[in-house]
């Protein structure tokens, strides 16, 4: 067994969890994060990608509302490369209630949420594909954020001050003495050895699957597990957020991101955390609710469906026990008071907006049982650097603008030297991945990261496979790379097999048009040109 | 009037217009584009036959073994470099892994197994997609026996473009290997290599050299020259990655093939409806003509048959609307067999939608779903628009499509 000794475990490698592993590494407080599978795995990637500016819950939870609107300034700030600062529309619908229009108005302003009405002209003009339902349309702050490359960026600086994470490290169970938090136990799942962690406080920030952490010591963390799934458009349909102007309900979001557009998002109870499949009659009502909002939204190809679970913590008081009637502000549990166990916080419900204040808070709790009094730094210091000119010049000589762009939101401080490397070998310059515009100097830096043990951690990584050809060619392209990282024809077999079968779960729900006859140019790929052995169905 | 036009213009219809213009018809192919065959290995299979003739309602089921053999034939006289052996005969795949394959060009067929003996793998520079370290350790892992050794060619017409750090695609390289100046290269480089080779005294054993795509001009569609080996080593092809050289070339061969016969072709021209009417009430219709759109034109085409040959779901025959609430056939609005499940769960498993296209009795003419009987009386469905195959996992695209393409030519 490896023993580790540190001052504060943090369960979960979501927003939230790399959120608090930053913040009390800035602090100087010694921690290691431990995750069960790769960073970003769950709802922290499983979501629209909106970065809130509170309008969304102006009406019904005026406390969400404002926690966003702040936090949404902030993370703009600290986080700039990983944000798109596309503002959002709300869009009010000839027939729609107009009692609900004033209350959200109110709202806004209450909540201080700067509200710019568009004139409807202009409004058709800037997005041409908005419904002529439309009656009068509204901006607002919202933005669009890139879920993983926050994850990344909040690690990287973590790291920077000391703290350290663990993937695929699965907790076992909390080891408590005398009704003391001591630490973890937890189990490697790469290696199959077993760690024990010692450590004074442990945060549980496991997201969905918060419930069963707290579940291994019998504490009762009451959690509603809310599926919501999302569709994947291949263009970019709208440049702002598209938000309906109702209580909000079921498809009735567009995001753009890059060059896709995300329809979100239903709500369904569900009882497990990776229950994460979506269901033909989810996709058929989100583009029913998405007719609403979008103008011929028949004609455009969608790449594919994802669902991710929201983590919706059900507090005490709550009247309403379903869904979206709870509310959506997260909620600190401070075990010493619920349970009597000194030690031990768990950290629920919130969204990723709120990310950075709900580590904060976690952090502070923590700082104060460890007598720690440095403040938090995390709402001023920004997550990325300012590259030098002359690096950016040089991407953008070597890649061309739009994918040294890419590239260098991706990578940041590590660009540099992924640039260094394709200046002296100009072939390494070429795409990997066309879609998403990944060159194999990128896939080979990140290769060298410990931290990936697999194609999908690589996908996660760099974005390969996540484009318009969802894996067919970047795949094969990667092929001598991956032998060389993962040592052996077999398991780069494996690896395709494994990567090519994620993408066909999320292709599945929405198998017709031009998507359909990409997923048959892919099995003619594979199956016939690669000649791929044609598996038995298991149907 | 035309004895028959062919719509579409993939492997089965260019085969039903050569078939057909070869029997002294006057036919004119219309198509969209370039048809599917850029996603061409080089190789035709025709999949395991007996079996598949005996599942219910496989294409190859409307067929008699000689229809398949006139097939064969058909392609082994267009393309005489193409054989088949008793044996079953592999090829390599751009991965460097062995595939088995029915119909091949000779030079792409690998030697036995058992034998003894060295391969060298000649290695454009800059191929794009192409991996030397993968291809060889899987040649060494199918061939225990033999040595394999790697040696790169510089071709100059790309020099500028990979001093740039650029790749150049198999098609690029085939056209380079078409040319005086690349062939001359090639012949250099192998007969360095053989030089090599006995200048290492190594024994007398075999040597091949193996090179990535088409090297060989047996589509050679100027015929100005006939095909001959003429370099001092056997050389070994490998099948094409896409978008595929051997497809090119061989689409462009077919085009030409056609117009020597006669054929007439309208290329970028697209069938949209017809008109027909019944012959009588209980007997199927007749079509008179097809509707075209071609450069904004609309044309009215009559002929006595007409054949169909869309290309299916990945052709662009067959559209699958949103929410799959529309299925269509685009030209003549056929009845398709839909299966009931459309997908499995597993990607590289047999998919049931696959299966969609239309149902035919043994003249492959469109049959009613519900009655079975025929719709039309002169219409003829081909390759990948036939119902209840799956050209991938069953191994049979080039058969279905070479097989049915002939046989309607027969009709004709």
């Amino acid at each position: 067994m490896c023993e580790i000794e540190t001052q504060v475990v943090v369960i979960g490698g979501g927003a939230t969890g790399v959120g608090i592993l930053r913040d009390l590494s800035m602090r100087g407080i010694p921690a290691l994060l431990l995750e069960q599978g790769d960073l970003a795995h769950g709802t922290s990637s499983r979501f629209h990608g909106l970065l809130h500016s509170g309008a969304r819950y102006a009406v019904k939870d005026a406390k969400a509302a404002q926690e966003c609107i702040e936090e949404n300034k902030i993370v703009k700030h600290i986080a700039a490369h990983c944000i798109e600062d596309t503002f959002g529309w709300f869009v009010y619908l000839k027939g729609d209630d107009p009692g609900y229009l004033q209350l959200w108005l109110q709202g806004c302003d209450q909540a201080g949420i700067p509200v710019k009405e568009v004139p409807l002209e202009e409004a058709f003009r800037l997005e041409p594909l908005l419904s002529r339902q439309t009656a009068r349309v509204f901006e607002v702050p919202d933005a669009t954020v890139d879920g993983f490359k926050l994850l990344w960026a909040n690690v990287k600086s973590a790291e920077k001050y000391g703290g350290s994470y663990r993937t695929y490290c699965k907790v076992k169970s909390l080891w408590l003495e005398n009704k003391d938090i001591k630490g973890v136990y937890a189990e490697d799942l790469i290696t199959g050895e077993m760690i024990q962690v010692r450590s004074k406080i442990v945060v549980n920030a496991a997201g969905p699957w918060s419930a069963e952490i707290a579940a291994m010591s019998g504490f009762d963390v009451h959690m509603l597990k809310n599926k919501g799934s999302l569709l994947v458009f291949n263009q970019r349909m709208f440049n702002r957020v598209i938000n309906r102007l109702r209580t909000p309900g079921d498809g009735d979001i567009f995001v753009p991101h890059e060059t896709v557009t995300i329809l979100g998002t239903t709500s369904q109870m569900v009882d497990l955390p990776d229950d994460n499949q979506v269901r033909e009659q989810d996709v058929s009502y989100l583009l029913e609710m998405g007719k609403d909002l979008a103008e011929g939204i028949e004609q455009h190809r969608v790449l594919r469906a994802f669902a991710g679970i929201r983590p919706l913590y059900e507090s005490e008081d709550a009247s309403e026990h379903e869904g979206r009637g709870v509310s959506r502000n997260f909620a600190l549990i401070d075990h010493e008071k619920r349970d009597g166990v000194h030690g031990l916080v768990s950290i629920v419900g919130g969204k990723l907006t709120t990310y950075r204040l709900m580590a904060e808070k976690v952090t502070d709790w923590a700082a104060a049982r460890l007598n720690v009094t440095t403040a938090c730094r995390t709402a001023e210091e920004p997550l990325h650097h300012e590259l030098p000119a002359d690096v950016w010049n040089k991407a953008r000589q070597l890649l061309g603008a739009a994918a040294a762009d890419k590239m260098m939101e991706r990578l940041n401080e590590e660009a540099a030297s992924v640039i260094a490397v394709i200046e002296k070998q100009p072939e390494l310059g070429q795409f990997i991945c066309e879609c998403e515009m990944v060159t194999q100097a990128e896939v080979l830096h990140a290769l060298q990261d410990p931290a990936v043990h697999s194609l999908d951690d690589l996908r996660r990584k760099t974005r390969l496979g996540m484009g318009t050809c969802q894996g067919t060619y970047c795949t094969y392209r990667s092929t001598p790379m991956l032998k060389d990282a993962f040592g052996s024809w077999e398991r780069t077999l494996k690896e395709y097999r494994i990567l090519i079968s994620e993408r066909w779960r999320g292709i599945t729900p929405v198998l017709w048009g031009d998507q359909l006859r990409e997923s048959e140019l892919a099995r003619a790929l594979y199956l016939n040109v690669l000649d791929f052995k044609a598996v038995e169905s298991e149907e | 009037m035309w004895d028959a036009i062919v719509v579409g213009g993939g492997l089965a219809g260019w085969t039903a217009g050569i078939r057909a213009a070869q029997r002294g018809k006057k036919v004119l192919i219309v198509t969209e584009g370039v048809g599917t065959l850029y996603y061409f290995s080089g190789i035709f299979d025709y999949g395991d036959l007996e079996s598949l003739r005996h599942l219910p309602k496989h294409p190859y089921s409307l067929f008699d073994a000689e229809a398949i053999d006139r097939g064969k034939h058909f392609i082994q006289e267009l393309c005489p470099e193409y054989i088949e052996t008793n044996k079953s005969q592999h090829a390599l795949t751009v991965l460097g892994t062995a595939r088995q394959g029915d119909l091949m060009p000779r030079s792409m067929v690998l030697p036995n197994h058992q034998e003894q003996g060295s391969f060298v793998l000649l290695v454009p520079e800059g191929l794009k997609d192409f991996f030397p370290e993968i291809v060889v350790s899987n040649l060494v892992r199918e061939f225990p026996g033999w040595q394999v050794n790697v040696k790169r060619v510089h071709a100059e017409n790309f020099g500028e473009w990979q001093r740039m750090g650029k790749s150049a695609s198999g098609i690029d390289y085939a056209a380079i290997w078409r040319s005086k100046e690349g062939q001359n290269l090639l012949a250099q480089e192998i007969e360095a290599i053989k030089r090599e080779h006995q200048g290492a005294g190594s024994r007398s054993g075999k040597i091949a050299v193996v090179l990535p795509s088409l090297v060989s001009e047996y589509f050679d569609a100027s015929r100005t020259k006939t095909y001959v080996q003429d370099y001092s080593l056997p050389v070994i092809e490998m099948s094409s990655f896409l978008p595929s050289p051997h497809g090119r070339y061989f689409a462009e061969y077919l085009k030409h093939q056609f117009t020597d016969l006669g054929g007439e072709l309208m290329i970028g021209a697209r069938a949209a409806a017809l008109n027909g009417k019944p012959m009588s009430a209980k007997q199927p219709k007749s079509c008179q003509e097809i509707i075209v759109q071609s450069m904004g034109k609309v044309l009215h085409l009559k002929a006595k048959k007409f054949i169909l040959a869309t290309g299916g779901l990945l052709g662009g025959g067959i559209k699958v609307g949103i929410e799959r609430k529309l299925i269509q056939e685009d030209v003549f609005d056929l009845p398709l067999y839909v299966p009931q499940e459309w997908s499995t769960s597993q990607f590289f498993a047999s998919q049931p939608f696959a299966q969609i296209g239309v149902e035919t009795d043994k003249c492959l003419r469109p049959l009613d779903t519900n009655q079975g009987r025929v719709i039309w009386d002169n219409v003829h469905v081909v390759g990948r628009m036939l119902a209840h195959w799956d050209p991938w996992t069953q191994r049979c695209g080039g058969g279905v499509s070479v097989t049915s393409g002939c046989a309607a030519a027969e009709i004709i």
